[in-house]
């Protein structure tokens, strides 16, 4: 992976991600993820995932998505992915989850959508 | 094996050289085989092998990023599934992947073969729309061979003798008037997938 970074803006917690997504790194990228889905100050995870720069993911690196979209929710937060590429929209489209993983065009749309879905603890 | 004859000539009676030289670029490429330590660290170099054998047939962009993708989670089901090294084993012993590209005519055929055992059956379950489901049952794993058995046009899997696995898979070539039609109707296809260059990254660019 080129780039893995996590930052606060706002209420939301972003997690840069560019390069490519493999099972050598999928650990390290879970690790951060898991970091980005824990509670701050008693508010619910609002994660978002800055993707369009990655260029390969394979299923392990899908299966961390869906881990962290799951941490996230079960803890009444939200995730959401910004700018997965043609590529990375069809792997999600095989594994059949394009709709559950979904993905929007800008940080702003991402930043807007949490603010609609909210969650609270 | 049937044999089937293209010719399209300009006024002057010339063979197109890029159809001729794109028919028989495939019967030049010798079988390639490739050793890889069973560890996550080397699929990559296992994906830009693939990419530089199906880039030197006429496979599209698209049709190489999808081997690319379908060998690595072959080799990420040999690692996942491999024999663990007992903790004494020295790195020379690891346990290894194998892995063959066989370019034929009308096809690419791909094989990789690890000391592992074969996944659990609940591994090879078809592709579910999981637009409906509970996000807490979305599933994390056993996604690596439903991605194979849609990104390759065959795959078969077998155990061999002292629990090796092989997984091979079989990529077709789209006839030739198809191809071309393709990249007559859209401006932003590539000229020839031979010419498909391979960055760092082991992306295509």
């Amino acid at each position: 992976m080129e780039r893995l970074n996590l930052r606060v803006q706002g209420e939301a917690t972003i997690v840069e991600v560019a390069g490519e997504i493999e099972l050598a790194n999928t650990p390290r990228l879970r690790e951060i993820l898991g970091r980005a889905c824990e509670p701050i100050d008693n508010r619910a995870p609002q994660v978002i995932v800055e993707m369009s720069g990655v260029s390969f993911i394979d299923s392990s690196g899908v299966g961390v998505l869906v881990g962290a979209l799951k941490r996230a929710r079960a803890q009444g937060g939200t995730l959401v992915l910004v700018g997965c590429g043609v590529r990375v929209r069809r792997v999600f489209e095989i594994a059949g989850l394009l709709d559950a993983l979904g993905c929007v065009e800008s940080l702003e749309a991402a930043l807007e959508a949490n603010s609609v879905m909210g969650g609270t603890t | 094996m049937a044999r089937t004859r293209i010719t399209r000539r300009d006024p002057k009676g010339r063979q197109p050289s890029s159809l001729k030289a794109e028919r028989d670029a495939s019967r030049d490429i010798p079988r390639i085989d490739l050793r890889i330590p069973a560890v996550a660290e080397h699929v990559k170099i296992a994906r830009l092998a693939a990419a530089g054998v199906a880039s030197r047939m006429r496979f599209t962009f698209d049709e190489i990023e999808d081997i690319k993708l379908a060998v690595a989670e072959a080799c990420n089901n040999a690692i996942l599934h491999a024999r663990l090294p007992d903790s004494h084993r020295v790195p020379a012993t690891w346990p290894a992947i194998e892995i063959s590209f066989t370019p034929h005519p009308d096809c690419l055929e791909i094989s990789v073969a690890d000391e592992g055992v074969l996944p659990s059956p609940e591994l090879c379950a078809p592709r579910l729309n999981h637009a409906g489901f509970s996000s807490l049952d979305l599933p994390e794993d056993g996604l690596g061979l439903l991605l194979i058995r849609t990104l390759m046009d065959e795959v078969e899997h077998h155990a061999g003798p002292q629990t090796t696995t092989t997984v091979r898979m079989i990529k077709r070539l789209q006839p030739l008037h198809l191809l071309h039609e393709q990249r007559r109707t859209s401006p932003h296809a590539p000229q020839s997938a031979s010419h498909v260059e391979i960055g760092p990254t082991g992306s295509a660019r």
